[in-house]
């Protein structure tokens, strides 16, 4: 079958498919159909595209084979090195979580074993015979009588001499500096509960800018921490002569020392089994309160209210350390200070 | 394309790709330009290599070979239609295309059936008959491996060839497009 170029008007033959489309359709005579085709059948006469990128490799055989369904050879290789560098990281990940975990209890029973033994260095400041020869300071809250600049001074200051401005922020360690001095200015004031001496409650009522010294001038300071102790019966406190700065006692927990102190160190005005030995002064004998313990030497139940119990607390803090694990003995002895003190 | 080719491309042999590729490649081709294919020369790439992939898998000889290239040359201008159908594409405007103002003579002359010409009926034919007169006529399938492609029966392959060749002549006439 032929047909008429529509261009050139030279009579050219269908294609064999295109004349066997239009012996099917019945329009095998029909020009325009038979054009039309024909014009269909020269989209196929093109060049074949030029391939690119994985086609192009795969012709011009840099790729081996792609045999194997949806995924070649490559890709499962590729997958296969994926997951063996997955489980590799896994593993490596784990093991270093498990030997930073060991590395870790180490480090963690020294921490435990210096805070025992850093508050040993507080019976230091009660021991001092400033302090044990004046009345009553026992029952005085520590974190209030800090300042050994507070005698006669309208700015106290810690132990480290920088002036304390508020009790806002204050810092702890500033406050429980131990001050001689200013622990005999309010003498014979009763102790508050011990919760009432934690750290943060050391300088409640006065906010940021608040004047600490009030509080250390034996009057205002017993006014705004024990105010069941401002009955008239604070005694004016005695001039006494300052005590040596001492260095600022760290802030470490204080809990488990009370009670080591009663059995372990010498400290005569710590608790109350060694009180006795102490001069009278450490008994803090203007206080009112017959019940009125030993000097206190620390901010925790076992050390001032119940000072009278050390054997026995400190029995029992000896037992839950060694329950814990630890074993604060050993630094508590070896580094209490006891020679000053004798 | 012969016999031992078809062998070569299931052997995985990179000469027997090459020069299948070289037959089939126009067809498909031609047969994605046909429908309008948004990018005819990517997506034959594509069909190809989904063929090479599979070609362990392949059952029959060229005639086997080509009626599986131009099936997923199909259904790979399928999805194409979906995708364009979730976003259409948006362009400009041009005055020259634009089927409501007449071309000039000349211009009329000079594409009168030439293949843009015939691609711009054949789009405004259905879909089904478009798809059979583009395998019949670009692809030079039968009515039997065009019906494999498409799914349908063979009568309804010849039902469908005949009212899209009709169809053709009567928007050829109506647009002047006449030989």
């Amino acid at each position: 079958m032929t047909h008429r170029d529509d261009h050139t008007g030279d009579m050219t033959t269908l294609p064999d498919h295109v004349v066997a489309l239009l012996t099917e359709a019945d329009l095998a005579d029909d020009p325009t159909v038979a054009s039309l085709t024909v014009g269909l059948a020269a989209l196929a006469d093109v060049e074949a595209p030029t391939p690119t990128g994985e086609l192009a490799a795969l012709l011009d055989a840099k790729v081996r084979s792609l045999r194997g369904g949806g995924g070649s050879h490559r890709r499962v290789v590729t997958t296969t090195t994926v997951t063996i560098a997955s489980v590799v990281a896994l593993s490596a990940t784990t093991a270093a979580a498990v030997t930073g975990v060991r590395a870790h209890w180490p480090t963690v029973d020294r921490v435990e074993s210096q805070s025992v033994a850093v508050p040993v260095e507080r019976p230091l400041v009660l021991a001092h015979p400033d302090v044990l020869s004046r009345p009553g300071p026992a029952d005085l809250p520590r974190s209030v009588v800090s300042s050994p600049g507070a005698a006669g001074s309208s700015t106290p200051t810690s132990a480290s001499g920088a002036p304390i401005t508020g009790g806002g922020g204050l810092p702890v360690s500033a406050l429980s500096a131990s001050a001689p001095d200013a622990r005999g200015l309010v003498a014979g004031v009763p102790a508050p509960a011990p919760e009432t001496h934690s750290p943060g409650t050391a300088v409640q009522g006065s906010g940021p800018g608040a004047d600490v010294s009030l509080k250390a001038s034996g009057v205002s300071g017993a006014t705004a921490e024990s105010p069941t102790a401002t009955k008239g019966n604070t005694p004016p406190a005695p001039a006494v002569p300052k005590a040596p700065a001492m260095p600022a006692a760290p802030t470490m927990p204080t809990t488990p020392i009370a009670g080591l102190q009663g059995g372990a160190n010498p400290d005569p005005g710590a608790e109350g089994n060694q009180a006795p030995k102490g001069p009278p002064g450490g008994k803090g004998k203007p206080s009112q309160s017959p019940a009125s313990p030993p000097p206190a030497t620390g901010q925790n139940g076992n050390g001032q209210d119940k000072g009278n119990r050390g054997n026995q607390n400190s029995q029992d803090n000896q037992g839950k350390a060694k329950k814990k694990g630890a074993s604060p003995l050993a630094p508590l002895e070896s580094d209490a200070p006891s020679a000053p003190l004798d | 394309m012969e016999v031992g080719d078809v062998d070569g491309v299931r052997a995985g042999d990179p000469a027997a790709f090459r020069r299948v590729y070289a037959v089939l490649s126009p067809l498909v081709l031609g047969y994605l330009r046909a429908h309008g294919s948004a990018d005819p020369e990517a997506l034959t790439q594509e069909v190809f290599l989904t063929i090479f992939r599979r070609a362990a898998d392949l059952r029959g000889g060229p005639d086997g070979l080509r009626t599986f290239a131009l099936s997923v040359a199909h259904a790979r201008l399928v999805d194409e239609w979906r995708a364009r159908a979730r976003r259409p594409d948006i362009v400009e405007l041009d005055e020259t295309e634009d089927p409501r103002v007449a071309p000039p003579a000349e211009v009329e002359a000079l594409t009168a059936l030439d293949s843009e010409a015939v691609v711009a009926l054949l789009g405004a034919l259905p879909e089904a008959q478009r798809s059979v007169v583009a395998l019949r006529t670009v692809a030079g399938l039968s009515l039997e491996e065009t019906a494999d492609v498409l799914g349908r029966s063979v009568g309804a392959i010849k039902q469908l060839q005949r009212r899209g060749l009709l169809g053709l002549r009567a928007l050829a006439e109506e647009r002047g497009v006449t030989p």
